[in-house]
């Protein structure tokens, strides 16, 4: 069966042609003004760390970058499992959405690190567990990407995602604790071990807050773009 | 920590936003572009329909 013959659901019914609503509106100005006090919380109220120096202000972005691709792809995850379960094509449309946002976030806390890397390992780039398996989640879902984009049968794309998205989640674990597993140039955990000073802790949490609520705003956005291709096709579908 | 340091920590935020706000661009570009598919598809559905029954009830 054709997915895009598919009745649209009410609520996809009612996004008045892909208008940003109030709460759309809302999270753009909260991000706005939370993007500026975490850039404040990271260069202004955080103190200078002694040994790394200012250079250690990229922990807040990057790690905050960091926690939200986990974020993302146990969305996809979590999207993948209930598509497989009861063929919903909601939750399979969460689960593309998320994906893309998370390559991007990816790529950013790749760039990142790499430029925190530089100055105080000596090196862009080195085969350490940690940025190793970073590199390796992030390659699954530039693969996850292009087989939804470049799948011709929409559902058996969806189906084969599911799968990888499922399987690709697996990486999520192994990068997190990659640290503790093998002996890494990459830093230890520091935010769960409680080792992070008060104030360097406040700017982290901050910064997190602030990408979540951006992460939010853009899976909306991201959404909604997916709902005017629907209704497009759908158009085009009953003109032709 | 030498001062050229600086450079990366520079450059890290930097890229940050410059690829978060070219994301936000690009989605907007897309919304701006199917709306516009959108209104389009909807207009020439209005216009092909009264051109229809018209047809229909000659008489």
């Amino acid at each position: 069966m054709n997915v895009r013959t598919l009745p649209l659901p009410k609520e996809r019914q009612e996004t008045r042609g892909g208008t940003l609503d109030w709460l759309d509106w809302l999270l753009a100005a909260v991000c706005a003004i939370g993007f500026v006090v975490a850039l404040y919380a990271a260069f202004v109220y955080a103190p200078t760390e002694a040994v790394q120096g200012d250079v250690q202000r990229i922990f807040y972005f990057h790690v905050s970058l960091a926690w939200l691709a986990y974020l993302a792809f146990f969305v996809v995850f979590l999207g993948s499992v209930v598509y497989l379960w009861k063929r919903s094509e909601w939750w399979d449309t969460v689960a593309r959405c998320s994906a893309e946002i998370g390559v991007v976030l990816t790529t950013l806390v790749l760039i990142t690190g790499s430029l925190w890397g530089r100055p105080i390992w000596g090196t862009w780039w080195t085969w350490d567990a940690r940025l190793t398996t970073t590199l390796i989640l992030w390659a699954i879902y530039v693969v996850y990407l292009m087989l939804r984009a470049y799948s011709s049968d929409r559902m058996r794309g969806a189906r084969y995602g599911a799968i990888l998205g499922i399987i690709g989640f697996a990486d999520v674990p192994i990068v997190q604790m990659s640290v503790v597993w093998w002996r890494t140039l990459h830093p230890q955990p520091v935010i769960e071990e409680g080792a992070l000073p008060p104030q360097m802790l406040i700017a982290f949490m901050i910064s997190l807050v602030v990408f979540t609520v951006f992460y939010v705003f853009l899976m909306r956005v991201r959404v909604r773009i997916e709902w005017l291709k629907e209704e497009i096709a759908q158009l085009q579908e009953s003109e032709g | 920590m030498p001062p050229q340091n600086l450079v990366y920590l520079f450059a890290a935020y930097s890229i940050i936003m410059v690829v978060l706000i070219g994301y936000m661009l690009f989605l907007s570009q897309q919304i701006g572009d199917l709306r516009h598919q959108l209104t389009a598809l909807r207009r020439q559905r209005s216009e092909g329909t009264p051109a229809k029954s018209t047809r229909r009830t000659p008489g």
